[in-house]
């Protein structure tokens, strides 16, 4: 072992990255693009966020506001919390004096607080740091002492939530940026929480080497979680099936490299199904691949066509089996709130044909991504969307090189028809699973796997049944994912309070061929 | 490296890639029931569904059906991680599904990463890691079990991920990780009876901001471990744990007749209520024979399996061979009565900056 691999990971973020902001241990999670330009607020403090660049990921710091400025200051690693905690905990087990008190005595009259907020208003104008007022709070407090360990610790917490905010900057991946929008806008991420999407990863056997096809509109998060993955190493293919495609900025919130972000295409999911079947045409080369899907939809049509005949005519079912699933894609004017939502990422309702656009303009996209966010505006459910336009447009601003997201070249789309996908990610919930599974397996290479996302149960439920029936797949499975997170603590563990009651339903399985 | 003459790297085929003399191909039965087999010239299989021939299978494509000597059949499937999962032979416990797909995840392991693990035990997560950190990255994995590190070197070896993976004879516990390692891991994975004795050198290994996570069944391992986490090189501290609930679906029917002549049900009876099933065409589903569990396997209506297949389906009260008058066919979804209730604890810590 005398030569280790070198780990290729970057550590610190530059001017052009994507930070996630964690604000008070979890208070508050905000995504930014660091240009000499982008601020954070916290509370009504405002500050600039120059002060992260060159700094690793993982690094705290302390908001400090002094008069009419505001700057972010790197704390020392050992400040950042735990190490506190720790030593309260012991204190508190250690001590009996500590032990003996308890809140008996406490009167909650709101006088313990000799200062009042005119003073600490004073404080503040006078340019009396954050940490001074928590200090004089406490000198003022006439319960402080009194309290328990525990509580002191609260209310120092509390206090320096307020004066002396912390500011943790995260890396962005797929599992927080999943984490960051479950807890704050979980309807634009179609309720997937992240687990459920960290199992699709798995089932659908993404990584290097895949080319993956995904259909979805949860704002690009399958579509970034399945990026981070192959790394630069494939292919991931976002497909789409309204005039507008339908943004995938989460994708943007990553930091991908060149290779990685230059593997992330879009196409026009039409374009895709024609080209497969073209580069299947019998006449040129007969593959099993085609008179299985062509079977199918015979079985699906009641059509006994014997397997001797012209396989050209093998395929006309087919054709008309597709058509008439696309009718049958579940039309706007379903009331349901993730649909709903659904249609609000793409700025605009879903058509009920799909629809070929060349090269779409990004800029364009971003627009309509805009209007999107503020025809939302009113909803009470924008700070991320915000965040993540604000991302997007700082990206424009500060980096160079290739962006994910444009259009696939033909000669990728040649090679997916020759070759198939090798996973298959659907999460898509306003589309009815079934119809997406028969227009899309064919997509597929054999025994390659699949997994349909949808928060809705019954849905997958029957399609399960119709891949059943149909012998499309095997090892197909309908799972639900189920976490719970516990405090650790010494003599207090249990599990969390408040834990996700669902992170959506998975239908997964791996397409089959049978030759005749 | 080590490379096979079928080149696998990293295991994922392209369009429909024919099976060759050499290839690892998964037998599939049904969910329950699968097989790793390395196919070779003159090979032979043989299961309850017949004997089959491995000269039958080259040439074919991975997804295939093959038919055996006696008529039944079989599916051979391309190797994948999740599915070497379910075919391993098992040396210790092993790691399963849902708690592979959240270390992968909470690890952030991608291409590139150098990870690091103990003990290697029968090699289900050191597969699906290698699988992540391949092409560019590294997996090295410890075990301090002699012949279980040269079982899990040949396993990789089977599976085409000798060259990603690294198996080393070492006690983690007692020893700690080797020095060269330090400050050059991008992530640790921990399943040891004793954790808190490895996290000193997790702490010296993991690059700045770098994750671990320590995988253990019992509170009290995951209450010694996160004190051994609270110091000032970790933070961020969390443990969860994770299950999977897999649910088995069918045809149900659901009479609707209460035997009540012209009650609410005629309103509602015009439209919906009373329909065929809608399987129609090629099942003669109807309600009078049995409404037959589709669960996990269309294999399973192959000869011997019958029997378990009944015990899962779900007994009805109503008797046989009964015309109903009037009936709803819905698909249901019932949670599968067994599940693995509890695997372990897993505690996630980063390094600190």
């Amino acid at each position: 072992m005398s030569v280790i691999s070198k780990s290729t990971i970057q550590n610190c973020a530059e001017v052009g990255s994507s930070v996630l902001l964690d604000i008070n241990d979890g208070d508050k999670m905000t995504f930014a693009r660091l240009h000499s330009t982008s601020t954070l607020k916290v509370g009504n403090i405002k500050c600039n966020l120059e002060a992260l660049v060159g700094q690793p990921y993982g690094a705290v710091f302390e908001l400090q506001s002094e008069r009419n400025s505001a700057k972010l200051v790197r704390l020392p690693s050992d400040s950042s919390g735990t190490k506190e905690k720790h030593q309260q905990n012991e204190a508190d087990q250690n001590s009996e004096e500590v032990k003996g008190r308890d809140n008996r005595a406490l009167v909650d009259d709101n006088k313990a607080q000799n200062l009042s907020s005119d003073d600490i208003d004073r404080m503040k104008r006078e340019g009396v740091s954050g940490r001074e007022i928590i200090e004089a709070l406490v000198a003022n407090s006439a319960s402080f002492e009194t309290k328990t360990a525990f509580s002191q610790e609260k209310y120092m917490k509390k206090k320096q939530k307020k004066y002396a905010p912390r500011v943790l900057m995260r890396r962005p991946s797929a599992r927080s940026i999943c984490e960051a929008y479950f807890v704050k806008d979980p309807r634009k991420i179609g309720f997937c929480r992240m687990d459920t999407l960290a199992l699709m990863m798995s089932l659908a056997n993404v990584g290097p080497k895949s080319d993956v096809l995904v259909l979805e509109s949860l704002g690009g998060l399958i579509t970034a979680a399945a990026a981070e993955r192959v790394g630069g190493h494939g292919s991931i293919c976002s497909a789409y099936y309204t005039t507008k495609r339908p943004p995938i900025d989460m994708v943007r919130l990553l930091n991908l490299d060149d290779a990685t972000a230059v593997s992330v295409v879009r196409a026009p999911l039409e374009k895709l199904v024609a080209a497969r079947r073209s580069a299947f045409n019998p006449k040129e080369k007969p593959v099993p691949a085609v008179l299985e899907g062509g079977k199918s939809a015979q079985v699906q049509n009641g059509r006994a066509v014997p397997k001797q005949e012209g396989q050209i005519e093998n395929l006309a079912p087919v054709r008309n089996g597709r058509e008439e699933a696309k009718v049958s894609v579940p039309h706007q004017d379903s009331s349901d709130s993730v649909t709903a939502d659904a249609k609000s990422i793409g700025g605009e309702a879903v058509p009920m044909e799909m629809s070929v656009l060349h090269n779409m303009d990004v800029d364009h996209d971003d627009k309509s991504n805009k209007a999107a966010v503020e025809a939302r505006e009113g909803d009470g459910c924008v700070p991320l969307d915000k965040e993540l336009n604000a991302a997007a447009e700082g990206e424009e601003k500060s980096v160079k090189g290739p962006r994910p997201g444009n259009e696939a070249t033909s000669s990728d789309i040649q090679r997916w028809a020759s070759q198939g996908f090798s996973s298959l990610l659907v999460a898509a919930p306003e589309l009815e699973p079934w119809t997406v599974t028969q227009n899309l397996l064919p997509l597929l290479s054999s025994s390659s796997p699949f997994v349909i996302y949808s928060p809705y149960q019954q849905p997958l439920a029957d399609c399960m049944y119709q891949l059943q029936k149909n012998n499309m797949a095997v090892a197909v499975q309908l799972t639900e994912p189920w976490c719970r997170e516990y405090q650790v603590l010494p003599l207090r563990s249990h599990p969390h309070m408040q834990m996700s009651a669902t992170g959506g339903f998975t239908l997964s399985g791996i397409r089959i061929t049978n030759p005749v | 490296m080590r490379r096979k003459k079928n080149d696998r790297d990293g295991e994922v085929r392209k369009g429909d890639k024919l099976i060759q003399d050499g290839d690892l191909v998964i037998v599939y039965e049904t969910y329950k029931q699968m097989k790793a087999v390395t196919v070779t010239k003159n090979g032979e299989f043989q299961n309850r569904y017949g004997l089959f021939m491995h000269n039958d299978w080259i040439g074919k494509p991975f997804g295939c059906k093959v038919t055996g000597k006696k008529g039944g059949f079989v599916h051979l499937l391309a190797p994948s991680p999740q599915l070497w999962t379910l075919v391993l032979t098992h040396r210790t416990q092993i790691l399963y599904i849902m708690d592979i797909s959240f270390v992968l995840a909470y690890l952030e392991v991608r291409p590139g990463c150098v990870v690091m693990e103990s003990g290697t035990g029968s090699g289900s997560l050191t597969t699906a890691l290698a699988r992540a950190t391949a092409p560019t990255g590294h997996v090295y994995s410890f075990d301090f079990h002699e012949q279980r590190a040269e079982a899990a070197r040949k396993d990789f070896e089977r599976t085409g991920l000798s060259s990603f993976v690294t198996v080393t004879v070492r006690d983690i516990q007692g020893e700690g990780f080797p020095e060269e390692f330090a400050n050059e891991v991008d992530a640790v994975f921990l399943d040891l009876p004793q954790p808190w004795l490895a996290i000193p050198s997790v702490a010296k290994s993991l690059r700045a901001d770098s994750p671990v996570c320590s995988f253990s069944p019992c509170m009290e391992q995951v209450q010694r471990t996160c004190e051994a986490l609270t110091t000032k090189e970790f933070r961020d501290l969390r443990t969860f744990e994770v299950l999977l609930r897999t649910y088995e679906v069918h045809e149900e029917c659901l009479g609707t007749d209460l035997g009540l002549d012209d009650s609410v049900n005629n309103d509602n009876d015009s439209e919906s209520a009373v329909r065929s099933p809608r399987s129609s065409p090629p099942h003669k589903r109807l309600c009078s024979v049995e409404s037959k569990v589709i669960d996990s396997e269309e294999d399973q209506t192959q000869v011997s399996s019958k029997d378990n297949l009944m015990e899962k389906g779900p007994k009805k009260g109503r008797s046989r061979g009964e015309q109903l008058p009037s009936s709803l066919y819905p698909i249901v979804a019932r949670p599968e009565a067994e599940a693995k209730g509890h695997t372990g604890y897993l505690t996630f810590a980063r390094r600190a900056v």
